[in-house]
C-alpha cells in the first residue's frame, strides 16, 4: 500500500501540492501544567493516508494525540484540522464531527457489556442495531460475547471492541494509540489488517506505535518522535533505515 | 463523488463550521477567582453596613436615627446574598475540576480491580 510518489525529505513534514494535509501541526508546544512535553512539533497527515508515528517511551507521542483530539490545550504553535486552525477546539466537538481516538489501554468501559459499550457509539445518530451489525461483521467473536462484561474480555478482544466502537462512528480521521500494547503478535496482525481495510476506504489515520515492523508495512508516511520533537519524517522505507539510529540517539 | 470522498468533504465542512471555545479552562480559573472575590466582598459589605449603622447618632424625640439605621439593612442583606452567590460560583467551578479528576480516578481504579480479579481467576 506504500505509494510510489515523490519523497518528502526527512524533516520536511509539510507536503505541498496535492497532498493537502487533513491534520497539521506547526511548531506545536503543549504539556501538563508547567511541564512542557511537546517542544515545537511539526507533522502533517495528508488526506486519506496512513501516517505512522514511532518513537521511544516518553517521547511525547500520546501527548501529541491528546493535543490533536482536543484533550490537552495547545500552548503554542498551530493545530490545523482540514486546513483550519483548531487550537482550543473541544474534544467532544471534534469527536462528533468524525475525529476518533482509540486511546492507549483501549478505553473500553470495563463494567459495561460488549453491547452496552457499542451503544456508546450511537451518539452520532446511528442506531444500536446498525452499530452492532457493523461491529460483529468485522469482529465476529464480539458477537458471541455481546452480553459479557468488557472488563472480562481478553486484551485482544478489548482492543477489538475499542476499534469496533470507533469504526461504528464512521470516522473521517482515526487516531490510534499503541494498538499492539500487551497483545500477542497474531492478534496485532489481525487488528492491523482491519486498520488497513479502514485505510483503504479513505479514512486518514495517524498510528502511534513503539514497535515499528508491522505499522511501517502499511503506512504511507512515517515519522520518528524523540524528546518531544519530530526528528525524522519520510516514506516508511526511509524511516526504517534511520530507525535504529534515531532510537539509539534518543 | 465516492462515499469516502463525500465523508471527507462532510468532515471538512463540519470542521469549517465548528465554533471554537478558546480559553475554556482559563475561564474556569477566572470564575473561581470571581467567586472568591464575591464572597469576600459580600461579607465586607455586610460588615461595613453593620459598622455604619452603629455610627448613626440618636436624636432625642425623633425617629430619624432608627430610619437611618434601618436603611443599612438592605445593604447588609445584599452583601450576604452576594457572598452566597460567590460561594456557589466558587463551588461550581472548583468542584467541576475536582469531579473530573475523581471520575477519571474511579474508572482507572475500577479497571485495575477488574484486571486484578481477572489475573487472580486465571489458572496457574
Amino acid at each position: 500500500m506504500n505509494p510510489t510518489g515523490p519523497t518528502v525529505p526527512l524533516g520536511d513534514v509539510h507536503p505541498a501540492g496535492d497532498d493537502r494535509p487533513v491534520l497539521e501541526l506547526r511548531a506545536v508546544t503543549a504539556g501538563y501544567g508547567a511541564i512542557e512535553v511537546l517542544h515545537g512539533v511539526d507533522l502533517a497527515v495528508p488526506e486519506g493516508s496512513v501516517v505512522a508515528l514511532l518513537g521511544p517511551n516518553g517521547a511525547g507521542k500520546s501527548t501529541m494525540l491528546r493535543v490533536i483530539a482536543g484533550q490537552l490545550p495547545v500552548t503554542g504553535g498551530e493545530l490545523r484540522i482540514a486546513g483550519r486552525v483548531m487550537n482550543g477546539a473541544s474534544p467532544d466537538g471534534l469527536a462528533r464531527r468524525g475525529l476518533c481516538v482509540i486511546p492507549e489501554g483501549r478505553g473500553v468501559f470495563p463494567n459495561l457489556t460488549v453491547r452496552e459499550n457499542l451503544w456508546m457509539a450511537t451518539h452520532t445518530g446511528a442506531g444500536l442495531k446498525a452499530v452492532e451489525e457493523r461491529a460483529y461483521l468485522s469482529f465476529p467473536q464480539l458477537g458471541q460475547r455481546r452480553r459479557q462484561l468488557a472488563g472480562t474480555l481478553s486484551g485482544g478482544e478489548q482492543q477489538m471492541l475499542a476499534m469496533a466502537r470507533a469504526l461504528a462512528t464512521d470516522p473521517a480521521v482515526l487516531l490510534l494509540d499503541e494498538l499492539s500494547m500487551g497483545l500477542a503478535p497474531l492478534v496485532v496482525g489481525h487488528l492491523y489488517e482491519i486498520v488497513a481495510r479502514v485505510a483503504a476506504t479513505g479514512v486518514s489515520i495517524l498510528v502511534v506505535e513503539q514497535f515499528a515492523a508491522m505499522v511501517l508495512g502499511m503506512a504511507d508516511w512515517a515519522a520518528i518522535m524523540t524528546h518531544g520533537r519530530i526528528s525524522a519524517y519520510g516514506r516508511p522505507a526511509e524511516i526504517d533505515a534511520v530507525l535504529s539510529t534515531a532510537y539509539l540517539g534518543a | 463523488m465516492t462515499e469516502s470522498a463525500s465523508r471527507s468533504e462532510q468532515f471538512k465542512s463540519e470542521i469549517a463550521g465548528m465554533r471554537l471555545r478558546t480559553g475554556r479552562s482559563n475561564r474556569e480559573a477566572v470564575l473561581q477567582v470571581v467567586g472568591v472575590v464575591l464572597m469576600v466582598a459580600g461579607v465586607a459589605l455586610a460588615l461595613g453596613a453593620y459598622q455604619a449603622s452603629l455610627g448613626v447618632k440618636a436624636t432625642p424625640g425623633s425617629n430619624v436615627d432608627v430610619l437611618s439605621s434601618n436603611s443599612y439593612l438592605p445593604l447588609s442583606v445584599a452583601g450576604m446574598a452576594l457572598s452566597v452567590v460567590g460561594g456557589f460560583v466558587f463551588l461550581r467551578y472548583s468542584l467541576a475540576q475536582f469531579l473530573r479528576f475523581w471520575l477519571l480516578r474511579q474508572s482507572y481504579e475500577q479497571r485495575l480491580a477488574i484486571d486484578e480479579a481477572r489475573a487472580a481467576g486465571k489458572p496457574e
